[in-house]
């Protein structure tokens, strides 16, 4: 996460006052295609954590955000817990179940470990559909209403949460980037060897990654249920978890910026494609995007923005 | 009993078939394909094109091997070539984008409509020893035989085969021996393709040729690759029955809707004890 420090100071007041700005443009769909960036932007963020710094393929994005997108789906209707709990809570269970499930995975080599991930998204997904009155089978079920202490939140009120959720999440990473996990991670991307001979502990530095990209994700998905106001099992899809890796990819691995930028691109996108009524090439844009990225951008977008900061300093 | 575990079998024999063509890729240029069930729909979409045009079966099948192969071919030279040697979240990546790509190219050439596909066996049943078996399940198990048995010789008995060895054994060591690792690479995902459109001409027919049929083959063709130990091309075949039989087993004695998990299950709870599959090889890392 180094270009939290490289980024001009600036740059985060300034990308918070535009978020700010944003509700008073009237008309709800700006806002709504906002939120759903903030929401992908959280999510791209928890694979970046993984990938950025274990290197390794997990396509179990779906996996941790559908769990988060019916956790607090179920927990506020069935249990009848607040929305700011219940998200809470979620998100907890998202990383519980994405601990358990890396503790056995993590130890493997990362093809079997991407086809492992692979498994996971199989399961889950099923799991969603058979789940019977719980998840509301193949149909879904209708997501919470945004309600904040018995108040009901608007548009703009859960956008303005999204934002808070958001960045108490950044200043986690940020924090954390500093501490001797963060330390151990970059430890860790130079080179596994190197870090274990130094005493660090790699594969529960790895667990640990495993555990925040579930948290992250978990919490995304937390978000999403009550922007769509509705649940159904194509949170699970394995196309959830290819966007989150195709917004890392396409944004910039290893960056924060890039988990951005990745996240504005790929939810932003399909947007403009449907209001320029090209609806049929959004599979094949990301698709495109990625592999070139891959060729001419390997350090994503972000890259673009980087390079002009090496030439002026 | 017999009857879903010859079913299963004849099932596992078209995912061992595809998972062939994934670790035949992965084993000779290291790339994870995830494209490959794409590539294979698009390939039983050009044989259904030739099919409405009147052209005789065996002629469909020679044509479809060929462009299977061209299709291998162009892929492996414009996209993937660039992406060897790289590290596997890069090439596999890639690929990621190419399974997107491939999805939207067939929707725009064939639509989003299911079609019929006709195969090559008739469905009738035939009784073998109190198990009735369908003739099409014997011509899928005989087909994904015969192929076997024609790679495992092109492997062991043709120069072609044992240089092709020898590049994904060591590919330095290859080089310096004079063989033509790029043309090797090149001729892999031919190979793989050309693998790839036989099982796509035996699953049509059994599910519907649509844009989407390849999407949970290539699911289950994952596991069985991965079972097999992602190195071995025998063991990839070995995966695909037990993921065949298991899937199968389950859709008749626990619950149709489970079929989609319990391999996936079972595929976890092999690689929990063996973490490198039934037919391990170990390939050390190097420092």
């Amino acid at each position: 996460m180094a270009l939290v420090q490289r980024a001009p100071r600036w740059l985060l007041p300034l990308v918070v006052a535009v978020l700010l700005a944003l509700p008073l443009i009237p008309g709800g769909y700006i806002l709504y295609i906002a939120s759903l960036v903030l929401i992908y932007v959280l999510a791209s963020f928890g694979t970046n954590i993984l990938t950025g710094y274990t290197n390794l393929i997990s396509l179990a994005g779906a996996t941790f955000f559908g769990i988060g997108a019916y956790g607090a789906a179920i927990l506020t209707s069935k249990l009848g817990l607040p929305m700011p709990i219940a998200m809470v809570l979620a998100a907890l269970i998202a990383t519980a179940i994405g601990l358990l499930l890396a503790i056995p995975v993590l130890r493997l080599e990362e093809v079997f470990l991407a086809i492992a991930t692979l498994g996971f998204v199989m399961i889950f997904m099923e799991l969603a559909k058979q789940g019977g009155t719980l998840t509301g089978g193949e149909s879904g079920m209708p997501g919470p209403a945004p309600k904040l202490f018995g108040v009901a939140l608007g548009e703009r009120g859960f956008y303005l949460y999204i934002i808070v959720v958001l960045l108490a999440c950044l200043w986690m990473a940020r924090n954390l980037s500093d501490s001797r996990f963060g330390r151990g991670f970059l430890a860790l991307k130079g080179s596994e060897i190197a870090a274990r001979s130094l005493g660090l502990n790699a594969s529960r530095l790895k667990l640990t990654a495993f555990g925040l990209c579930a948290f992250y994700t978990g919490m995304a998905g937390t978000m999403f249920a009550p922007l769509v106001r509705f649940v159904d099992p194509s949170v699970f899809d394995i196309m959830v978890s290819i966007s989150f890796v195709s917004m890392v990819i396409i944004g910039g691995i290893g960056s924060v910026w890039g988990s951005v930028l990745g996240a504005v691109f790929v939810a932003g996108a399909p947007q403009v494609l449907t209001y320029i009524g090209l609806d049929n090439v959004q599979r094949s844009l990301y698709g495109v995007a990625m592999i070139l990225s891959l060729i001419f951008l390997p350090d994503g977008l972000v890259g673009l923005f980087r390079k002009r900061v090496d030439r002026i300093s | 009993m017999g009857q879903m575990i010859v079913s299963g079998i004849a099932l596992g024999a078209i995912y061992g078939l595809v998972a062939l063509g994934i670790v035949l890729v992965f084993k000779a240029t290291g790339v994870l394909n995830f494209a490959h069930g794409e590539s294979i729909m698009i390939s039983t979409f050009v044989a259904f094109s030739l099919i409405k045009l009147g052209v005789p079966y065996w002629l469909v099948v020679i044509l479809t091997l060929l462009f299977a192969a061209l299709f291998g071919m162009v892929i492996e030279r414009f996209i993937i070539r660039r992406f060897v040697g790289k590290s596997l979240l890069v090439s596999g990546i890639a690929t990621l984008g190419l399974f997107l790509l491939f999805g939207d190219l067939a929707v725009w050439i064939w639509g989003k409509d299911p079609f019929d596909f006709p195969g090559p066996f008739s469905q009738k049943p035939i009784v073998v020893a109190g198990i009735a078996i369908s003739a099409a399940d014997i011509g899928i198990v005989g087909t994904a035989a015969a192929l076997a048995g024609a790679l495992f010789a092109f492997f062991r008995f043709t120069r072609l085969g044992i240089a092709m060895q020898a590049c994904m054994e060591n590919p330095v060591a290859a080089q310096l021996m004079g063989i033509p690792t790029r043309r090797i690479y090149s001729l892999a995902w031919m190979l793989s393709h050309m693998i790839g459109a036989i099982a796509g001409l035996l699953i049509a027919p059994v599910t519907f040729l649509h844009f989407t049929m390849m999407q949970h083959v290539l699911h289950f063709a994952f596991a069985s690759a991965v079972l097999g130990g992602i190195f071995s091309l025998p063991g990839s075949l070995i995966g695909g029955i037990v993921i065949g039989i298991t899937s199968n087993l389950t859709g008749a004695y626990i619950s149709s809707a489970w079929k989609e998990i319990v391999p996936f299950i079972v595929m976890l709870a092999i690689l929990i004890l063996r973490p490198h599959g039934l037919l391990a090889i170990r390939h050390q890392k190097k420092v």
